[in-house]
């Protein structure tokens, strides 16, 4: 028999040597000519920090990605909170209707969106016919997290879910048993408990919602662009790579340091045996 | 501080039933528990003791039937206004708070004021004897440590009533005993009524003021553990209270008085029970003398081979073939007791350490619970 470890090692070095080919190179090539292109330095960060035009679409994605967050945690949390306590059949529709749009091309899903807040489209028209004024949503930054929290909204409740399924109900019983009304317990118990779930899930929405380019294409406009745009723009019409690489290197940044804070907030729940790693 | 004699409920239960579905997982239970005393409920697993328990605080509705605790009706009352103290199998200690915020928890639902909380639960810690523990997880505790934290979170806010569905079953047995002389000590100090359940036969015995012994969703019997060893009710709790060893046929009246008719003989027997019945003759293995020869005189005697010996130290446990091939057991210490394996011998007893109970036929003798 192969020895274990080595076989392992093997199996570990297929994935990490397709990934190093064409992912980390990609990221470290651009991280590279953002010192290093035209010449060695920092101007290609100070141009970019330096542009206020720049930063107020940084600004924008920072604050479309947190907006996207809140709501897929404001909707995501109870969704995820009534497949836990609900019965193993309506458990089942509920998963299935939050899997079902990942058979469905995000370029569709994303098209779908434009028809639906476009001007005169059937969401302005329903406005209008109130006589409250029309609702043409589209190519402002709130079709944007509308087309992004659609497409991130399973990622937070599957994160969510995964957290809260495994709560041990008896910790809910042992509240109600102290004094704790239903109420009380959720609030006291059970929520704390999810923190590890929620860190989670923001942490991977939030990431995800930094680099999202379709929606903002489809559903947004040059005036109210985001980063990704931006970088994209960068490349393909002005041939800056430099440029377009330190924009990257700050939505890097911006994403890590995400990351490390959700790693600093889960651990407490992990220590204490409630997080992810248990 | 505690005054004992008022801080126990009584607990009564009549009729209790609950069925899932056509299963009867409970089937009309009575009980009372007095003001402050140990009640054990002991069964085999899956006789009802949870089901029992999970009713009386309020997790679980029942089918039909009574619980009244201090005369009180407390079935439609939820589990958070019953005031009970319930300590959880497997701690159900809350992870994300320190032991002293899992004890302060009844205690702030309460509403007490910050600084009465922390003496209490100072206090707390202190008898469970986890003072200067107060600031670990649960999951920096070991199991035992974990278990004293519950119970001290279940008994701080001094509920009238303690339910415990089998406290000690994740613990090793060193740690179980330990624990056991702490439960005993607790529950006389603080004077609660303590409602315990396990399927140990002999942690019931050591702790309990009376059992009441479970099988199928029903009550066999309850009684003091003496009762329960000395005058079993059923042929069930006699095989599941200590070692018993069984005889069974039928009831005759004889020259000398009524003998029980069985497959090893004629033996004879004290009962108000009629001749012509059906039934069982209970004889503890201690109650059991070996003879080398059959007994001459007028005593219950029957041969038997022995099969194993024991030697547990201050006596011997030894195992024994009656002729009809069922097995028994005898205890004791002594010259009367050095025997060998494959020794014929001639077992006797007196006629009032036997102890017949009506025969049944919904016996499982399940044995020892799982
Ligand atoms: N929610 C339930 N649904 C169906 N059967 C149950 C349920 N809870 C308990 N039972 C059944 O009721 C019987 C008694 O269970 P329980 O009270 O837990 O026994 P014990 O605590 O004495 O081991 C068992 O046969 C068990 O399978
Ligand atoms: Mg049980």
């Amino acid at each position: 028999m192969l020895n274990d470890t080595r076989l392992r090692w093997l199996i570990l070095f297929v994935p990490v040597a397709v990934l190093g080919v064409f992912f980390w190179y990609g990221v470290a090539d651009s991280l590279w000519k953002s010192f290093a292109s035209p010449e060695i330095g920092l101007q290609n960060y100070a141009a970019f920090l330096q542009s206020p035009a720049e930063m107020a679409v940084l600004r924008r994605t920072f604050l479309v990605s947190i907006g996207v967050t809140a709501v897929c945690l404001a909707f995501g949390y109870p969704y995820a909170y009534l497949m836990t306590v609900t019965t193993a059949r309506l458990r089942t529709l509920l998963m299935v209707v939050v899997l079902i749009p990942f058979w469905t091309s995000m370029m569709v899903r994303t098209y779908a969106w434009v028809a639906l807040l476009q001007n005169n489209g059937p969401l302005d028209r329903v406005f209008k016919s109130l006589g409250i004024g029309g609702l043409a949503l589209i190519g402002t930054p709130g079709a944007i997290m509308i087309g992004i929290t659609q497409i991130l909204m399973p990622f937070m409740i599957m994160s969510l879910y995964a957290n809260m399924v495994r709560i041990d109900r008896r910790l809910l019983d042992a509240a109600d048993s102290l004094g704790a009304s239903p109420a009380v317990a959720f609030v006291k118990v059970f929520v704390p408990m999810t923190v590890p779930g929620v860190v989670a899930g923001c942490t991977l929405v939030f990431v995800l919602s930094l680099g999202f380019y379709l929606a903002p294409v489809l559903l947004g406009s040059p005036q109210h662009a985001m980063l990704s745009q931006l970088i994209v723009q960068q490349v393909s019409q002005l041939l800056d790579f430099g440029r377009a690489g330190a924009m990257a290197g700050v939505l890097l940044a911006l994403a890590l340091s995400v990351v490390a804070l959700g790693a600093v907030l889960a651990r407490p729940a992990i220590e204490r045996g409630y997080g992810e790693n248990t | 501080m505690h005054n004992p004699s008022q801080s126990g409920a009584s607990l009564e239960i009549s009729d209790l039933s609950k069925a899932y579905g056509s299963f009867k997982a409970l089937d009309a239970v009575s009980l009372t528990a007095r003001q402050g005393e140990f009640l054990s409920l002991l069964g085999p697993s899956g006789s009802g003791k949870t089901t029992t328990l999970n009713m009386i605080a309020g997790f679980t509705s029942p089918t039909s039937g009574e619980i009244r605790v201090d005369g009180r009706e407390i079935s439609t009352l939820p589990p958070y206004r019953r005031d009970i103290g319930i300590v959880f199998q497997h701690y159900a200690l809350f992870p994300h708070l320190t032991a002293a915020q899992n004890i302060a928890f009844p205690l702030q639902r309460r509403g007490m004021p910050r600084r009465d909380v922390a003496v209490r639960v100072a206090e707390a810690l202190e008898m469970v004897k986890l003072d200067g523990y107060g600031d670990r997880y649960p999951r920096q505790l070991s199991g035992g440590q974990q278990q004293r934290v519950a119970f001290a979170r279940a008994v701080v806010f001094k509920p009238k009533l303690l339910l415990m569905d089998e406290p000690l079953g994740a613990l090793d047995k060193k740690l179980r005993e330990d624990l056991q002389g702490e439960i005993r000590r607790i529950h006389r100090s603080l004077g609660i009524t303590f409602v315990f359940v396990t399927h140990d036969q002999e942690e019931a015995l050591a702790l309990s003021d009376r059992i009441a012994v479970f099988n199928h969703g029903r009550i066999e019997q309850i009684g003091t553990s003496r009762e329960l060893y000395e005058t079993p009710a059923t042929e069930f709790v006699a095989r599941f209270i200590g070692e018993a060893n069984i005889f069974s046929g039928t009831l005759v009246r004889g020259d000398a008085g009524l003998a029980l008719d069985t497959p090893v003989g004629l033996l004879p027997v004290e009962t108000r029970l009629p001749a012509g019945r059906q039934a069982s003759l209970v004889v503890r293995p201690e109650r059991l003398e070996i003879g080398k020869a059959p007994h001459a005189g007028s005593d219950p005697h029957v041969p038997a081979t022995v099969r194993d010996v024991v030697y547990l130290g201050s006596n011997r446990r030894i195992e024994i073939v009656f002729d009809d091939g069922r097995t028994g057991i005898i205890r004791g210490s002594g010259r009367g007791t050095d025997v060998g394996a494959g020794e014929r011998i001639d077992i006797r007893w007196s006629i009032a350490d036997g102890y017949v109970v009506p025969f049944s036929s919904s016996q499982t003798g399940d044995g020892h619970g799982s």
